[in-house]
């Protein structure tokens, strides 16, 4: 290992001599220390927080990301001013100098990421000493940002049963006489899913009850825990505004219990704070929601709004179970993992080509790599039919065939959950490091290594 | 060689020298054809250059200059601008659609940087602002902070660089008009309060006046104040003398000094009269007492109010980017606006964004003819609920006590402006008949005529009288069906059109009850405000449709659909507006009074009633006084009326004056109610 370490020490010296390092340090530091200045997000404090989190770390991923990719002119130099002569003539396996190269590359981000890493930390902590802008604002930023909170979902009841009395019952009236054909499985999977889509309607004057389970907080009334929810609502009222309440706590299980009148914009997320001791003792909580006008009261109508939660997550419940400094570690981990791959790239388009020709090679794969969620979104919108459908067609098969090979990094992308106070699982990092460097990045190693094991690094003259 | 060898040796020689003549030819008409495009390339630049600068499609020279340096250098990226223009708005849209608005506003603020030409960009940046962030804030102070906002971003910044740019001036006038003035939003109370707070620390509290025209007489001390604030006070010995005393009790020329005039010198709302035991006076050596006695030194009267005006006028320019000329001007030409009222500042930026853009090619007609529509949804609005009454508090704004009531006078100049607008909209339309406001705007104009009749006469008096006759007969003229012939509705007496709508309110007792209980309702309220005619002329409308009423229950055997006397149904009145909670008390609508409104009602009420109600409603309101900030003291909202141990031993004898007395006749007249 004496030698890959050797180049990569060299590595590490000639990327600092051609001050491209130095550069992009500057760079970062500029953005880093001057984004909590610029940041202004919604004018609050915790919207400011977010604004740079969101912009510092998505800014020095994508400027570590360049760096890396301009570091491999160490390799393209070598190659194009004959050192590589000089390295060959000595006692150095074509492997052992493509992994240094690498390894030096990724010695030198890692640095920049992990110092770039604390100065973010510090920032952050900096610019949550701003005066918060309502209780509100403190409220939010202490329990809703710099935190790492687990997200649970709700428990949907099992339909199957009263999908299958309703099945029979049709059966025995006749409702599927003259179908031949007809699959019962199917059937009643149909009905369970109808049965299903009706609960998840609350008309108005009713009330559902979603509970949680593993709710593994500390149960105290100083201890907030979310309800994040988002709604579809059918005949809202002209002001789009709708009324309703929720309430928490299990009596039958002897919590504490909280109302809570609502007036939320429709079809947005919102969050409710709520304290933990609603919390059962056996880590269930017991959310109702009402869809009833809390305010007629005050002379407003019930308003015929119903009120849909669609999909498993419109309702959840976050609980911390982290820190925000643990949290943002393993963002960290996520964003070096997919700078082990990318400068895994960068090396292996070294091997085969010029360096203009292998920096276009790997920001092209990184655009690919980024942009995968965008570029599938984007083909959404393009018409299906006559010769444009044909070419989109043709263009969403490219990309499949693409996308087998390059990875997602949206995959690997803890940045939301990061900005929002939500926890980037250790799982996750696992997962990451996993696949995307123990096995992607190898597999780009190994044939950058065979690549450049087989090339001519000097032509022979006779 | 051969002679055949030679003879195709001269003949491809021949062919060679034509083709290099042909050449040369080509290379010469090219090369004229090239300097001929280049000189004509260079000679369209020069124009080309003076069109987009016309256009607005570029930053001229005198925009540029004065820019924030941000802004500045976001404006030399180049063309990598228009990728991140496009970049950023994708962006943008999924943010939007992620709720992430904390980020959604930082974009816009930088996309707004990168295009500050672009004025869809600010439209859009102010409209998320104003609506779609605004309304996922929990308190009102929160809320407005997005809506007023919004309103900067275009108001201040947005047509700074986009002067001609109509979309913008629609969309500023639409903030004021549905998301302030409106009745949409859950806080639309809040916002309007905030606004007519802003605006009268600007303006100080609205002149007391006797006519339409000593209202505008006034705010042209503001839009004729020296506009070189520096300038005049340098040449203005007596000016400077006047800086120079302010400054020593801490006054500088700005907000500070008129906000300092529209808190401490407002005459009409004085909490300290009904203060209680403990509030502590003012010392006679403070800083208020000394800025007081500056600004009220009756012998620099002329330079004090030139001075404050030059500053408001200050302020408003660079504060509120209005020009004080324009207001003055919208004043004369459409009355006495009130600049506290929502409507005011959308009939503002509808005029002049018309003004300005009027025949830019640039500008889309549609928005043109929508900003024409801003002015008369500003003028019908400023005639439904124009009069503004407020108690401000100026610490808390969201506090304070606010009503906006119908100001009747802008009836005449929003007739005017559709018969205005009409023509100018539609004149060369072959369906125009002069004198209406054009086949597009004209079921508009009959609707607003037709309900403000009914409006000026149910208000009373003499002048309101003939006004809405004047329109009945305007609308008889010029409202004619398709064959040139007097609708039915018209071919009747004046009163039988006004009355036709109204019978259908007295259908029944309890119908009857509430229209009534309406009218007397309105006159409390006047009286509340110290309007003493607008008061009787209710009082008067309300007891007019009670005998009218009554006049067909005279045949019944028994009282079953008998109303109670007038006396006694205000009095019942008087008791529901007494006991009900002051404003402001959060998001329930507008309509209702402060404590200080309920105190000069109490004043105002003729003996009988007070004492009538006295031990009723003192309770609720000691209870409001407590809750009051600062609290007052009840005795003093509600002093005893005289003779009350007497009316306890023997109300009955109240109840029978109250069934004969007409409250709004000083002199007792009684009238049969039998």
């Amino acid at each position: 290992m004496g030698n890959v370490w050797a180049i990569a020490r060299q590595t590490i010296a000639e990327s600092v001599r051609m001050r491209i390092a130095i550069f992009f340090v500057i760079v970062i530091a500029v953005l880093v220390l001057g984004l909590p200045f610029a940041a202004r997000g919604d004018s609050s404090t915790s919207g400011a927080v977010q604004s740079f989190l969101a912009y510092s770390i998505a800014a020095t991923t994508f400027l570590l990301s360049c760096l890396t990719i301009f570091l491999v002119k160490s390799l393209s130099s070598d190659l194009a001013d004959r050192q590589i002569l000089t390295l060959m003539s000595k006692p150095l396996a074509r492997w052992q100098y493509v992994l240094g190269k690498w390894i030096g590359i990724v010695a030198l981000n890692m640095v920049i990421l992990v110092v770039s890493g604390g100065v973010i930390y510090g920032m952050t902590r900096l610019l949550a000493t701003r005066p918060p802008r309502d209780e509100w604002d403190a409220e939010r930023l202490k329990n809703q940002i710099l935190t790492a909170r687990h997200a649970s979902k709700f428990k949907v009841p099992d339909f199957t049963g009263e999908a299958n009395t309703v099945y029979e019952r049709q059966l025995e009236q006749g409702v599927y006489a003259g179908i031949d054909n007809l699959n019962p499985d199917k059937e009643k999977a149909r009905i369970r899913a109808e049965i299903e889509k009706r609960w998840r309607s609350v008309f108005p004057g009713e009330s559902r009850e979603f509970e949680f389970s593993d709710v593994l907080c500390r149960r105290s009334r100083d201890n907030m825990v979310h309800l994040q929810y988002e709604h579809r609502v059918y005949n809202y009222p002209p002001d789009e505004i709708i009324r309703y309440q929720w309430f928490f706590g299990d009596p039958a299980k002897d919590t504490e219990q909280y109302q809570v009148p609502r007036r939320d914009m429709r079809e947005r997320k919102h969050t409710v704070p709520v304290p933990a001791d609603a919390v059962a003792s056996d880590a269930t909580f017991r959310a109702v929601f009402v869809n009833v006008n809390p305010y007629m009261s005050m002379g407003e109508p019930q308003y015929l709004n119903t009120v849909m939660f669609e999909g498993d997550d419109a309702v959840e419940l976050l609980f911390s179970v982290g820190s925000f400094g643990a949290n943002l570690v393993r963002e960290l981990a996520l964003v070096g993992c997919r700078l082990l791959f990318l400068a895994a790239v960068a090396v292996l388009a070294a091997t085969m080509f010029s360096f203009p020709v292998a920096c276009l090679a790997t920001f092209t794969i990184y655009a690919l790599a980024a942009l995968r969620g965008f570029l599938g979104e984007a083909l959404q919108f393009m018409p299906d039919e006559g010769a444009v459908g044909f070419l989109t067609r043709s263009f969403q098969y490219f990309l499949h065939a693409v996308y087998f090979v390059i990875p997602n990094f949206g995959k690997v992308n803890g940045l939301p959950l990061l900005v929002d106070g939500r926890n980037v699982t250790l799982k996750w990092v696992l997962m990451g490091v996993g696949n995307l460097v123990l096995i992607k990045t190898t597999i780009v190693l190994l044939v950058a290594c065979l690549i450049f094991q087989r090339r001519e690094v000097s032509e022979v003259s006779v | 060689m051969t002679q055949a060898t030679a003879s195709k040796m001269e003949a491809y020689l021949t062919s060679r020298q034509q083709a290099r003549r042909r050449d040369m030819l080509v290379r010469a008409i090219a090369l004229v054809c090239v300097v001929g495009l280049i000189v004509g390339a260079g000679l369209l630049v020069r124009p080309m250059n003076k069109m987009r600068l016309t256009n607005e499609i570029v930053l001229d020279d005198k925009a540029v200059e004065g820019l924030p340096p941000d802004i500045a250098l976001m404006t030399k990226t180049g063309t990598l601008r228009a990728l991140a223009i496009d970049a950023a708005f994708v962006r943008l849209e999924q943010l939007k659609e992620d709720n992430r608005f904390y980020e959604l506003m930082q974009l816009s603020d930088w996309l707004c940087k990168l295009a500050p030409r672009y004025a869809s960009v600010w439209q859009y940046s102010a409209w998320n602002m104003a609506y779609n962030i605004s309304v996922c804030q929990y308190t009102p102070e929160a809320r407005w902070l997005w809506v007023s906002n919004g309103i900067e971003n275009l108001r201040n910044r947005g047509l700074r660089f986009n002067p001609k740019s109509v979309s913008l001036y629609k969309e500023l006038a639409w903030i004021f008009i549905h998301k302030i003035g409106d009745k949409l939003d859950d806080y639309h109370w809040a916002y309007k309060r905030e606004l007519a707070v802003q605006m009268e620390n600007i303006l100080g509290e609205p002149p007391v006046v006797v006519t339409e025209d000593d209202t505008v007489r006034e705010f042209r001390k503001i839009a004729e104040a020296p506009r070189a604030l520096d300038a005049w006070i340098g040449s203005d010995p007596e000016a400077a003398r006047l800086v120079a005393d302010l400054a020593a009790v801490k006054l500088e020329p700005n907000e500070t000094l008129l906000h300092f005039i529209a808190s401490q010198m407002r005459t009409r709302t004085n909490t300290a009269e009904y203060a209680g035991e403990g509030a502590e006076p003012t010392a006679p050596e403070d800083l208020t007492t000394r800025r007081l006695a500056l600004l009220r030194d009756q012998k620099r009267t002329d330079t004090i109010e030139t001075f404050v005006a030059a500053v408001r006028a200050k302020v408003l320019r660079e504060k509120l980017n209005m020009d004080p000329a324009w207001m003055y001007g919208l004043m004369k030409q459409y009355g006495p606006i009130d600049w506290r009222s929502p409507y005011a500042h959308s009939l503002y930026w509808a005029t002049y964004g018309e003004h300005i853009t009027k025949g830019l090619e640039i500008n889309d007609p549609a928005d043109e003819m929508n900003t024409v529509r801003f002015i008369f949804f500003s003028l019908e609005n400023l005639a439904r609920a124009g009069k503004i009454v407020l108690e401000p508090n100026f610490e808390q704004p969201n506090r304070s006590f606010m009503n906006m009531l119908p100001d009747l006078r802008f009836i005449r100049h929003m007739h005017e402006a559709y018969i205005k607008f009409g023509k100018q909209e539609f004149g060369d339309d072959p369906r125009y008949v002069e004198g209406t406001a054009g086949p597009n705007y004209k079921s508009g104009h009959v609707n607003f005529l037709i309900s403000s009749i009914r409006q000026l006469y149910l208000e009373g008096g003499d002048k309101n009288i003939e006004e809405a006759k004047g329109y009945y007969f305007y609308l008889r003229e010029y409202d004619r069906d398709e064959n040139g012939r007097v609708k039915p509705q018209y071919d009747q007496p004046f009163e039988k059109f006004v009355f036709d709508k109204m019978y259908e309110s007295l259908d029944t007792s309890i119908d009857a009850r509430a229209f009534i209980g309406d009218l007397l309702r309105r006159s409390l309220e006047n009286l509340a405000d110290g309007d003493v005619e607008r008061s009787v002329a209710h009082f008067n409308e309300a007891k007019k449709w009670w005998n009218y009423y009554m006049r067909d229950t005279k045949t019944d055997a028994t009282a079953r659909r008998k109303l109670e006397p007038i006396g006694v149904m205000r009095r019942d009145v008087t008791e529901d507006v007494m006991t009900m909670p002051p404003q402001p008390w959060g998001l329930a609508e507008g309509r209702g009074y402060s404590l200080l409104q309920k105190a000069r009602l109490w004043r105002s009420l003729d003996l009988p009633t007070r004492q009538a109600l006295y031990d009723k409603i003192k309770p609720a309101i000691e209870a409001f006084a407590k809750e009051h900030d600062p609290p007052l003291d009840p005795a003093k909202i509600l002093p005893t009326p005289p003779g009350m141990e007497e009316y306890r031993k023997n109300p009955d004898r109240v109840l029978k004056e109250l069934r004969y007395i007409d409250p709004t006749v000083s002199t007792g007249e009684k009238i049969d109610m039998k």
